[in-house]
Formats: C-alpha cells, structure tokens, sequence
C-alpha cells in the first residue's frame, strides 16, 4: 500500500476557502498534504479523520527562502500555540491543520486577513501572472498579424494553430486569474470594514476546460507531426517536447533547490536561479538548433526518399517524394538528376501541399533542364474558401516593389482549366508569366511552368493535380 | 497611513493593548485576552502576529525583549493614549446607550402614573 501520492491541484492563487475544503476531504480520505511542489502536491497517508485546515500567506516569505526566518518561526510558534500544526508551505502561501473539532482561526480580523493576502499577492503572485498575461497578449498579438497577413500559411499548420490556441487559452486563464482576484479584493476590503470574512470562489471549471482544450491541441500536434513525412519537423517537435521543457523545468528547479539546500541566501537564490533560466535555454535552443542543421546537413534527418550531395563545396539534399505531376509527363522527356520534393502542411482546416521538381545542381544537364512548381491548396471548412482565394491574389498584388516594376494578378479564361476562376500572374515590366492561380470547388493551384503550357499539357495538368483530392 | 488605520480600535485591537499595559510576551497574548474577556473574545495567532507588527511599525508599542524567538512588548505612550481614547469612545457610547434608555424608562414610568 502506498504512503504517498502526488495529485496536480488546480486552483486560483488566493482561493483559500477551495483550497482548505479540498485538503479537508483529503484528510478524510486518509491523506494529509506534505509537500507543495511546483507542479504536484504531495500527500503522506494517515488514519483518515476530519482535520480543520487553513490556507493563510506570510507576505515577508519567499519561495527561494533556504529555510523559514526567524520571523516565519515566530509565526509558526503564534500558529502551534492555538493548535496549528504547519503542514506545507509554498512561497508565502502556508497550510496548517488543527485537530481540534473547533479550533480559534488562524485568522480572527478579516482587514488583517486581506491585507496580508492582498500584501503577498502584490510581492510576487499577481506580478508573474500579470507579466505572463503581457507576455500572452503579444504572442497572440504576433499571431493575430501573421494569421492576417498569411492566414493560408497559418490555417494550415498544426504547429501554428497549437501555439496560437496556447497563447490565447493563457490570456483568458490570465485574465480571469487577475480580474477575478481584483474583483475579490475590492469586495473583501468592503466586507471586512463591516467586520466580515468574505469566502473566495475559484474557477477552477474555467481552468481545467483550459487545460484540457490544450492538453488535445498538444495531442492532436503530435499525431500530426509524427504522422507527417517531415522527418526534422518530428525531430525538432520531440526536442522540444522531450528535451528542451523538461530539460529547461529540471536544470531549473534544481539550481533553486540545491542552492537552497547549501542554506543559500533568497536574494542570491533568485538572481542565481533567474540567471539560469535564461542560460539553459539558451544553450539548449542553441544544441538544438545545432544539432538540428548539423544532422541535416549531414544527412542524419534525411527520410528515405532523401539523399545528399555535395556540389562546389557544399551539401545539399535531394529527394525523391513521389509527385501527381511531373516534368516528364508534361514533355514526355526523360532528364536524369532532378529533385522531387513534397511538403505537406495539413490542420483541421487546411491542407497546403507544396511540390517542386527542380534539377540536381551535379546534374549533366542542368541548365537544359526545366523546372515546375506548384502548391495546391485544399479548403476543408468552406467558410474559409474566400478568405484564402484573396489572401492568396493578395499575396500576387500585394508587391512592395515600385510602379512600373510591379507583379499583378490578371483574370483569363478558366474554361481550359476547367477551374471557375483562373488568374494569370503578370509583371508591369515584363508582362505575363507562367504563373497560374486556378480556383476549384474546394481546392486553389498555383502552378508555375517553366515554359508556355499547351491546352494539351494544361488538361493533363488539370487532371494529375485534381487527383490529389481523391 | 497607520495613525488613520487605527483611528478606531477594533475589539481584538483594544485587548491587544489592553493585555500591553505591562510587558508581555507575543504569543501569550494569546492566552491572556480570552481569561480577561471570559472567552468572549478571542484572538487568532495570524491576526496577532500581524497586529503586533502593524502596532510596532505606528508606534503604539514597543520591543523590549527579544529571548531566543520570543518577544516581549510594552505600550507606549502613543498607544496608551489610544487604548484612552478608544476608552473615552466606548465610554461616549454606552453614557448616550444609558441616557436613551433612562429617558425612555422615565417616559414610561409617568405615562403609567398618568394611567
């Protein structure tokens, strides 16, 4: 039988009253809190009974403190001298229970109550969240400017998806932490000039449907990324997943508890500990990173379509992916040393496949040899479909070069294409290119020739490149 | 502004200092206002830990022994003059509690005579 047992306690920072009703019904269960860590709880088993708790903050405390001052002790003394007995601390925040049936609270005077709460939020509790809500509000801020100025390119990537979900489930988790704290005080402060203690209400619903949407967002990234063929993009997402997080939380954590453990003063704890947070991650960015573009070019990441090469000193890759449409079906010529490449983004909403056949620089032929590129995208909710038809002629009209020099998209027949709409990319200078965007029921191609298409080669084209949709 | 915080003394602040009138130590404050108010009131160990500092940091009384991690603590002139005009206050109130209530005994006395 077990003698301890870690839980993860979900709770708002100031919400006493769900906090000690929570240890109350573990105690009953034969469970009495030991050890508040970072992330889990810690219980040690007892003779199940009903024990008073009370959750109260010692504002002059801190978390780095490498045991509790002398004036922490005297508190602690005040608390065992009414029956208190400490159970577990974690920063300013402390537990006692008190085995009598009614004991004289911890707290009698409900301004002095607030205060103390409201002096420990302001110290260190409500500054993190506040900095993390800031922080949250400009990465899903970037990601807002990036959805607007690239939504295809966002609405199709499950990495960008998932990281702009995190941000904004942070800044309403934030959100309600930090004003439903102020709402709290304000009212606390009103209902103890009338000599009241007002009870605190968590939201706790709130935070674990949070917890959860992002906790499948996270899933559903990782099936995504481990079903794709990118073999770096399941590489990097593991590192990060497996080496940088834990590794960042662990060095981190350790640093602070071994420094305490050494009887290290709090001041020198913080800025020692603070210091390497940001030194681990660096350097563990920097590893990644590293070891990332090494093994790439070294060929490590490369999947089994995929081969290195090396021409006039430096490596490059070639692949072999296989694509619905190709040079050869187009000219009905055969060049040996190209490079087919396939990349798929796919999300809920999107799925962007872009495909290149370009030659090899070694290859014997190469300046002979034509190119062809084409990104078909295909809409899988239909409300996106206009949104991602303008996004992708903005992204043809939307050029920074000066007039007279400029790309623009230019309507033509879309009949051959058997598309509804189809457009041509033209330059103000050079005039048409064989740049072509074609609109479908469900799916845009952009496609881009290296020569003039005949109707012969556009209906095969049309026919091979439709094919990906079945 | 601790002067304007303590302007009127709550029940438990009044004890506190009430108990302060000869040096004493924190914590058997404790113990001391519940014997003197025949357990009508109590104070918790936060609320007098916290009051004790707040009380030292106005001025009200002092630190005079520090033995090991107790301390002991002595009213001062500030706060015996608060403790006197919280005293004056509940005085006030119960004189005009008194006079209510004797003017309206008066008043029922002649109306039952007049009856």
């Amino acid at each position: 039988m077990k003698d301890k047992k870690r839980t993860w306690e979900i709770f708002s920072f100031y919400d006493r009253s769900g906090l000690e009703k929570r240890l109350a019904h573990m105690a009953e269960q034969g469970w009495l809190v030991e050890h508040i860590g970072s992330f889990l709880w810690t219980y040690r088993r007892i003779e199940p009974r009903r024990l008073a708790f009370c959750v109260c903050w010692f504002p002059k405390a801190s978390a780095f403190d490498p045991e509790p001052s002398a004036e922490q002790q005297t508190f602690y003394d005040f608390c065992r001298h009414t029956g208190w007995i400490p159970a577990a601390s974690s920063g300013q925040m402390q537990v006692f229970y008190n085995e009598d049936a009614d004991p004289i609270p911890i707290e009698t005077d409900p301004a002095t109550e607030v205060d103390a709460i409201h002096r420990a939020a302001k110290r260190t509790t409500l500054p993190s969240h506040l900095v993390l809500l800031v922080m949250a509000l400009i990465n899903n801020g970037l990601f807002f400017s990036r959805l607007r100025s690239d939504p295809v390119g966002v609405l199709a990537s499950t990495a960008n998806l998932f990281t702009g979900t995190c941000w904004a489930v942070l800044i309403l988790m934030e959100a309600v932490e930090c004003g439903s704290y102020v709402l709290w005080h304000r009212r606390a402060v009103k209902a103890a000039e009338r000599g009241e203690f007002l009870q605190t209400k968590g939201h706790r619903r709130l935070q674990l449907i949070s917890l959860a949407v992002v906790g499948l967002g996270l899933i559903y990234y990782f099936v995504s990324v481990l079903t794709s063929a990118n073999r770096m993009m399941m590489v990097v997402a593991l590192l990060m997943f497996g080496v940088y997080l834990p590794g960042v939380y662990l060095l981190v954590y350790g640093v602070k508890a071994l420094l305490k453990k050494k009887k290290v003063s709090a001041k020198i704890n913080r800025t020692a500990t603070i210091a390497s947070a940001f030194a681990v991650s660096f350097l563990l960015i920097s590893g990644i990173l590293w070891g990332v573009l090494y093994g790439s070019a070294n060929g490590w990441l490369a999947g089994t379509d995929e081969e290195t090469y090396t021409y006039r000193g430096s490596t490059f890759t070639a692949r072999r992916d296989a694509l619905p449409l190709t040079v050869e079906d187009l000219l009905g010529v055969s060049y040996d040393g190209y490079s087919c490449e396939r990349q798929t983004e796919e999300s809920v909403f999107l799925a962007r496949y872009e495909m290149v056949q370009r030659p090899r620089f070694d290859a014997a032929q190469y300046k002979e040899m034509p190119r062809l590129e084409y990104t078909i995208t295909l809409v899988k909710v239909p409300a996106l479909y206009s949104l991602c038809k303008d996004a992708l002629l903005a992204d043809w009209n939307d050029d920074w070069r000066p007039e007279g020099q400029k790309d623009y998209a230019v309507p033509i027949a879309s009949a051959p294409w058997g598309a509804e709409d189809a457009y041509q990319l033209a330059n103000q200078e050079y005039g048409p290119e064989n740049r072509f965007l074609l609109c479908y029921e469900d799916l845009f191609v952009e496609i881009r020739f290296d020569w003039e298409p005949t109707p012969e080669q556009i209906a095969l084209a049309v026919e091979k490149i439709k094919s990906i949709n079945h | 502004m601790p002067r304007a915080k303590f302007h009127t003394l709550t029940e438990q602040m009044f004890y506190i200092l009430l108990c302060l009138k000869e040096e004493c130590y924190g914590m058997d404050i404790l113990d001391r206002v519940p014997a003197m108010t025949q357990r009508r009131v109590t104070v918790g160990s936060g609320t007098l830990y916290n009051l004790l500092e707040q009380f030292v940091q106005a001025g009200m009384i002092q630190e005079t022994k520090v033995e090991g991690r107790r301390r002991s603590y002595i009213l001062t002139n500030y706060g015996k003059e608060m403790l006197e005009r919280e005293y004056r206050r509940i005085c006030a109130q119960a004189e005009d509690y008194r006079r209510m209530f004797r003017n309206a005994e008066c008043s029922e006395g002649r109306q039952a005579d007049e009856g």
